[in-house]
């Protein structure tokens, strides 16, 4: 782990505030394993995080080696439940919550046609998925305490995140009463809710990643009321070698064979490295707290994934 | 099986992945190699970078498909699927009357359906599709959005089909439909669960989705020949479906999910490419161990700490690129034993910058190595 030992302070803490904290940014940067790793940093500290996968994925699956998470969260070690959100379990405890007659409730989620319906029609699937967020947001511990504390949210792509954000405008007077309106003003309430909402920014210190972010923040920024949390910068490559790359060009001039061959391949990374500092250098302009987090050589590991817990939650 | 074959005689290629592993990429590069080959191809693609979208040509304007320049002596090509934009195309074309054009375009279910909502996707791209297989090419690459959404695209013509029974959306809408409807609508659980769903979702909405389930009551028989059609394009002979992934543990885990999704849905999955899988050395190919040698035997001026420095760093770095290669195919193996029909298993080398001219999808093609 001698790279993560070198890993900067970053002094800023994303599990301090804001009970759901949701994840978005631009597919394979990485989002899974910054969810993870701070979710394993939550449960370390004695909190009750639970990591929500959206989109039918097994990412969580394979970041914490388990065989299965569906949709009741189970537990995947180190004081961390992770759950996935399935539609028609979600339907059935919809349907449960709003119809008080259980024979009645079961009959309509069995209904074959109203499945049909739900099969086809738009904004069900996200609709039901706002309803499971808020109940499990709403779920007490034995203790009286919330039973979900923190609830990270790993959205499958920077679109999906903003259809999300963008639900309750999308459905604004369309729904002027009922259980569905009810749920939506409560989700945008939670959105826009700066003590108990954060909306985390994941991206890779590379020129594309860093323009995509510059743009999602100004979106964000000037369209939607939820409150930015953190920027994690993820795989940021260290330094392959401290001296002089010149050094380097000077001695390629005597050398050739396998150590020629060697020298290029430092040489190149010399320049990723550079490369990735100067696109970070243009995420300066972003008024967010930044968490770099290192590349890792080894494989993403349970004491890896603490380790990188560590740093992303503030270095501590 | 090489590229070549995967090529050869194709009429439809599907690629699927999850999200951020470069299927755009590769179904551009996969597109490009069978235009050299001479073949008309067009590549229907979703949310390219915006790098890729210029050296395909595609402006971001419409969805049009765009010729691409300097693919020859076939030819290539390209769409940007934009859901909003393909959906209104659809009504005008399906819609003669002004009147009814305008009552679907103001409908608010049909303005959100159409432009934000995930599953609206997959029933765009299989019109997409239909019309582009019956544009005249010889063969048509689609890109799909990531994972769950790529077996979406596969479910969507049956689900549409089976919603468009006449029974079930004509009860939905009042009218009763026709012949079935009366026995159907006797089953007093589906009267029931209706007039609960209305409570649930409110008037307003209940209305509005009204319309919009009117208007492909009037559209149903149009919709479910072609979403017909494209169920026997995806399972004809000419298809193969590309499976794209990389080789880190979430997406193998996301790429195995779909992987055995289109399986269970009898999808021939021919193919597993694996990008950015391995660190390249300048030649483009896999870094592998080297023997070690002592640094200041190889130097012109053994004294030299500084060049003695940088060399055993050099070495360290080979030396560990070399085990995460290794590492990277262990990984990738797993992934293509659940497959043993896909015959051309490919990897390609980590690139310093995606590649986003028409040379350099073409360099990542050739620099494919077998996994």
């Amino acid at each position: 782990m001698g790279v993560l030992t070198k890993a900067p302070v970053s002094g800023f803490d994303p599990l301090a505030s804001g009970r759901l904290a949701l994840f978005t940014g631009k597919g394979g940067v990485g989002k899974s394993t910054v969810v993870a790793a701070l979710a394993m940093e939550a449960g370390r500290r004695g909190r009750r995080p639970l990591v929500i996968e959206l989109g039918h994925r097994a990412s969580m699956q394979a970041v914490f080696g388990v065989a299965h998470v569906g949709h009741e969260p189970v537990d995947v070690g180190g004081g961390v439940h992770a759950c996935n959100i399935e539609l028609d379990e979600a339907l059935r405890d919809y349907v449960a919550d709003h119809v008080p007659v259980a024979a009645l409730a079961r009959r309509i989620a069995e209904s074959s046609s109203l499945a049909r319906f739900f099969e086809a029609a738009p904004a069900v699937g996200e609709v039901l998925t706002l309803q499971r967020i808020e109940q499990l947001m709403a779920a007490r511990a034995p203790d009286g305490g919330a039973r979900w504390d923190p609830i990270l949210v790993d959205f499958d792509a920077t679109g999906h995140a903003l259809m999300f954000l963008e639900l309750p405008k999308v459905f604004e007077g369309l729904v002027p009463g009922g259980p569905v309106r009810r749920l939506l003003d409560g989700f945008s309430a939670l959105l826009s809710d700066p003590t108990a909402t954060r909306l985390h920014l994941v991206t890779l210190p590379a020129r594309l990643p860093v323009q995509e972010t510059l743009e999602l923040h100004d979106k964000l920024a000037a369209e939607h009321a939820v409150r930015l949390g953190g920027l994690f910068v993820n795989r940021v490559p260290a330094r392959p070698w401290e001296g002089d790359p010149g050094a380097i060009d000077a001695l390629l001039g005597q050398l050739d064979g396998e150590p020629a061959r060697d020298l290029r391949l430092l040489r190149r990374a010399i320049d990723r490295h550079a490369a990735a500092q100067a696109a970070m250098a243009r995420l300066d302009a972003l008024p967010l707290p930044r968490v770099a987090l290192p590349q890792l050589s080894t494989r993403l590991d349970r004491r890896a994934l603490t380790a990188l817990g560590r740093i992303a939650g503030g270095g501590a | 099986m090489s590229l070549v074959e995967l090529l050869e005689g194709r009429r439809l290629l599907v690629c699927v992945g999850p999200g951020g592993v470069g299927k755009t990429t590769l179904g551009a590069a996969l597109a490009i190699a069978a235009a050299r080959r001479g073949q008309r191809v067009a590549v229907i693609t979703i949310d390219p970078a915006r790098r890729l979208a210029d050296a395909l040509g595609l402006d971001g304007l419409d969805d049009a498909l765009r010729p691409v320049a300097g693919v020859g002596p076939g030819t290539l090509h390209a769409a940007m699927l934009d859901t909003k934009a393909s959906y209104d195309a659809l009504i005008h074309r399906v819609t003669g009357d002004p009147d009814a054009r305008r009552r679907i375009l103001d409908n608010r279910v049909y303005q959100s359906f159409s432009r934000t909502l995930a599953r609206s996707h997959a029933y765009v791209a299989m019109e997409r599709l239909h019309d582009v297989l019956d544009g005249g090419y010889d063969l048509v690459v689609l890109d799909t959005p990531p994972t769950r959404s790529a077996l979406d695209i596969l479910d969507a013509p049956a689900r549409l089909v089976r919603f468009l029974d006449e029974r079930v959306l004509g009860a939905f809408l009042g009218h009763g439909g026709r012949g079935g409807a009366a026995s159907w609508l006797k089953s007093k659980g589906t009267e029931v669960a209706l007039r609960l769903f209305g409570a649930l979702v409110g008037d307003g909405l209940m209305q509005e989705l009204a319309g919009f389930f009117e208007v492909f009551f009037h559209l149903r028989t149009g919709f479910a020949e072609r979403a017909a059609s494209v169920q026997d394009a995806l399972r004809a002979d000419g298809t193969a479906f590309v499976l794209v992934s990389a080789p880190r543990a979430t997406h193998l885990a996301d790429a195995a999910y779909l992987r055995d999704g289109l399986l269970e849905r009898g999808a021939p999955i021919e193919a597993v490419l694996f990008n950015r899988a391995f660190h390249a050395d300048e030649r483009g190919q896999p870094v592998g161990a080297a023997a070690p040698y002592a640094a200041e035997a190889v130097l012109p001026d053994p004294s030299d700490r500084v060049a003695a420095s940088a060399l055993r760093a050099a070495q360290a770095l080979r030396g560990r690129l070399a085990v995460e290669n290794a590492a990277l195919d262990r990984a990738m193996r797993g992934l293509v034993a659940g497959v043993p029909r896909a015959h051309v298993r490919l990897r390609f080398p980590l690139l310093d910058e995606e590649p986003a001219t028409v040379e350099a999808l073409e360099q990542l093609l050739a620099s494919a190595a077998v996994v």
